[in-house]
C-alpha cells in the first residue's frame, strides 16, 4: 500500500476510533440537550439579547420554531468542539498505531520468513508489551527457531548423505580402474564391487529407517514385550559377530523374579538393542569384552551395555547419537554412524531415554531406560 | 620413479589407489589421517602429495596449511564435487591443483603426471642446457632454479604459481588465454567455470608489487585471459 504511508490498517483504525468517539460525544451532547432544553441552554433574559445585536444582523425567527434549534445565546461551542475533535483524533491515532504497528511488524517478519530469512527477533521488536499480540510475536519466534533448526538439520543430512555415498562411489571407481589396469585381478575386483554395492544398499536402508522414525511414521506400539527375553534373543542372534570379533559377551539379568515388561514394538526394540550391541562389539577391540546388564526399578527398566574399548572423547559424547557422527578415536571406518542414531529414535518413540558415558575404568557405557508397563498383575 | 604420498582416511580406497598407482609406475606411501600425513610429508618429502579434504579431525585443508608452512612440495587436493569453498581455499593456501572425488584412478594418475612433469623436469639440472634467465623490468625468471625474483629478492611462489607466472613472463606484454595457461602451466585442458587459474593469479598478484600507477601488474583481459603488464 504505497499510497498510505502507515498502512491501510492504521487509517482504518484511526477512522473507526474517531467515528466511535465522535458518535459518543454527539450522542451524549444530544441527550443532555434534549433532557434539559430550558434550564441549561436557555440564555439569560432578553434585555441584553436585543442589545447585543448589531443593526444589520438578522434576527432568528424565534417565535416560529417551537424548540429553537439554535437557542439564542447557546451558540454551538465551536472552540470546544474543535478541541474535542483534535484530542479525540489524537487519541484515535495513538490507539490505531498501538494496534496496527505490531501487526505490521509481524507481517514484515512473515514476509522475511517466506523468502527464507528465518531469524527470530520479533518478540524483542514487540518491546515491553504483554498481550496477545506480544504472545503472537513470541510464538512466531519459536516457530522460526524450530523451522530454522529443522532446515539446518535437513541441509546437514543431505550433505552427509551425499558425502557418505561419495565414498563408496570413489571406491567403485578405483576398483573399476584397477580391474581395467590389471585384468588378472578381475575376480578379486568383482567381489570387492559386490561388497561395495551391498554396503551402499545397507546405508540406504538404514537411512530410510532413520527418516521413517524421525518423521514419526511408526506402527502401533501397544505390544507388550518382555525385555529380558528380547535381550537374550539379541545376544543369541549376534553370536556369529561375537565369534568373529573374538570377544566375550556377559549377559547379566537382575529381575528378581519379576518380568521386565515394556510396551512397544518388539522388532524395533530388537533393532535398537542389536545396534547398541554391534556398536559395542566394534569398539571392544582391546578388552574383547562386552557387558550387558538389565536392571529393574519400580517403574522403569534399565539396560546397560558396556565395553572396554577406547571410549569416546568427553566432548563428543553428546554428538554420539547424531546421524553420521563417528568418534575421532575410532580405528578405521566401519559403519556409517547411523546405528546409534536409529537406536535413539526408537528409544524416543518408546518414551524412554538413552545416555552415553565413559566408564571410569575405560570404555563406553550406553544406558537405555524404558518405562515399565504399569503393573497389571 | 616418482614418489607419491596419499593422505586419506578411507583405508580401502587408499589400498586400491595404491595398487593402481604402483602398477602405473609410482612409488606410493600412505597416511590414514592428517597428523601422520604432515609428519611423513616433512620427514621423507615425497615428490607430490595427494590430500583428501574431508577427513575427520584434522582436515585436508589443515594438513595443506601445515605442509605449506614448511615446504613448497606439490600438492593435489581431493575435493568433493560441488564443494567450491574448500576448492578455492585449498588453491589459495597453495595447492597445485584439485581433483573432484569420486574420480577414476586414471584421471588421478594423469593429473599427478601433469604436475610432476612441470616440477620434476626442471629439478633435474641435466635435462637440457638451461636457458638463461629472462628479465622483464625488475622481474627475473631463473627457469633452471625454478625461482622468480623481484629486484633480486626471491618471490615465495608455489609450484602452480611459478608455472603460471613463468608462462606469463614468456609472453610478457601480451594477453595469454586461460586455456593456454591451463594447458601449459597446470597441464590440463581448461574447463569452463574452472576458477583455479583466477585463484592462483590473484595470489600471485598479492605477491608482486603494483605498477607505479597503482594498478596490479597482472591484468585480467576480458575474454582474452591474463596479461603481465610491463613498465
Amino acid at each position: 500500500m504505497p499510497f498510505l504511508p502507515l498502512g491501510r490498517l492504521f487509517w482504518k483504525f484511526l477512522i473507526f476510533f474517531f467515528l466511535a468517539q465522535a458518535t459518543a460525544v454527539i450522542g451524549f451532547g444530544l441527550a443532555i440537550w434534549a433532557i434539559k432544553p430550558d434550564q441549561a441552554m436557555r440564555p439569560p433574559p432578553p434585555p441584553s439579547f436585543s442589545v447585543e445585536h448589531a443593526p444589520g444582523d438578522f434576527l432568528p425567527p424565534a417565535p416560529l420554531l417551537s424548540p429553537p434549534p439554535n437557542p439564542p445565546g447557546a451558540e454551538l461551542p465551536l472552540v470546544h468542539l474543535l478541541a474535542g475533535a483534535i484530542v479525540s483524533l489524537l487519541f484515535a491515532a495513538l490507539l490505531a498505531a498501538y494496534i496496527s504497528r505490531p501487526i505490521r511488524r509481524l507481517r514484515t517478519a512473515l514476509q522475511a520468513a517466506a523468502s527464507g530469512h528465518l531469524d527470530p527477533g520479533l518478540s524483542a521488536a514487540m518491546g515491553k508489551r504483554h498481550d496477545e499480540l506480544a504472545d503472537l510475536g513470541h510464538d512466531f519466534d519459536r516457530m522460526a527457531r524450530h523451522l530454522a533448526q529443522l532446515m539446518e538439520g535437513q541441509r546437514r543430512l543431505l550433505h552427509d548423505v551425499s558425502h557418505e555415498l561419495r565414498s563408496p562411489l570413489a571406491r567403485l571407481n578405483a576398483i573399476i580402474g584397477l580391474a581395467r589396469q590389471q585384468p588378472d585381478t578381475l575376480n578379486d575386483c568383482l567381489s570387492r564391487l559386490e561388497r561395495e554395492s551391498s554396503r551402499m544398499d545397507r546405508l540406504l536402508s538404514e537411512l530410510l529407517t532413520l527418516s521413517r522414525l524421525e518423521s514419526g511414521m511408526v506402527e502401533s506400539l501397544d505390544e507388550v514385550v518382555d525385555l529380558a527375553e528380547l535381550l537374550s534373543d539379541v545376544v543369541t542372534d549376534a553370536a556369529p559377530e561375537v565369534e568373529q570379533a573374538e570377544s566375550r559377551v556377559d549377559l547379566n539379568v537382575e529381575t528378581s523374579g519379576k518380568a521386565a515388561l515394556v510396551r512397544g514394538d518388539a522388532e524395533m526394540l530388537h533393532r535398537a538393542l542389536d545396534n547398541l550391541l554391534r556398536n559395542a562389539l566394534r569398539h571392544a577391540t582391546a578388552g574383547k569384552w562386552v557387558g550387558i546388564g538389565l536392571f529393574l526399578a519400580t517403574d522403569e527398566v534399565t539396560v546397560r551395555i558396556e565395553d572396554r574399548g577406547p571410549g569416546v572423547l568427553s566432548s563428543e559424547l553428546d554428538r554420539l547419537f547424531v546421524p553420521f557422527f563417528r568418534g575421532t578415536q575410532m580405528p578405521g571406518r566401519s559403519g556409517h554412524g547411523l546405528g546409534l542414531a536409529i537406536a535413539r529414535q526408537i528409544v524416543d518413540q518408546h518414551h524412554g531415554r538413552i545416555e552415553a558415558h565413559n566408564r571410569p575404568e575405560g570404555g563406553l557405557c550406553l544406558t537405555v531406560v524404558l518405562p515399565l508397563v504399569a503393573a497389571a498383575a | 620413479m616418482a614418489h607419491v604420498l596419499l593422505v586419506d582416511d578411507d583405508v580401502e580406497l587408499v589400498t586400491l589407489l595404491c595398487a593402481y598407482l604402483e602398477n602405473d609406475g609410482f612409488r606410493v606411501s600412505v597416511a590414514y589421517e592428517g597428523e601422520s600425513g604432515v609428519r611423513s610429508a616433512v620427514a621423507a618429502p615425497p615428490d607430490i602429495a595427494v590430500i583428501d579434504v574431508m577427513m575427520p579431525g584434522f582436515s585436508g585443508i589443515e594438513v595443506l596449511r601445515r605442509i605449506r608452512a614448511r615446504s613448497s612440495l606439490p600438492v593435489l587436493m581431493l575435493t568433493a564435487k560441488g564443494d567450491e569453498d574448500s576448492r578455492v581455499l585449498g588453491l589459495e593456501l597453495g595447492a597445485d591443483d584439485y581433483v573432484a572425488k569420486p574420480c577414476t584412478p586414471r584421471e588421478l594418475s594423469a593429473r599427478l603426471r601433469a604436475i610432476l612433469r612441470r616440477t620434476l623436469i626442471r629439478m633435474e639440472p641435466d635435462t637440457a642446457p638451461a636457458p638463461d634467465s629472462v628479465r622483464i623490468g625488475e622481474l627475473t625468471l631463473f627457469p633452471a632454479q625454478r625461482r622468480i625474483s623481484w629486484s633480486s629478492k626471491d618471490l615465495a611462489l608455489t609450484n602452480a604459481e611459478f608455472n603460471l607466472l613463468e608462462v606469463l613472463i614468456h609472453n610478457a606484454g601480451q594477453p595469454v588465454s586461460k586455456s593456454l595457461l591451463s594447458e601449459q602451466a597446470l597441464g590440463r585442458p581448461f574447463q569452463r567455470y574452472d576458477r583455479s587459474i583466477d585463484v592462483h593469479l590473484s595470489s600471485i598478484r598479492r605477491k608482486l608489487p603494483a605498477l607505479s600507477d597503482g594498478r596490479p601488474r597482472i591484468q585480467a583481459v576480458l575474454r582474452k585471459g591474463y596479461q603481465l603488464l610491463t613498465d
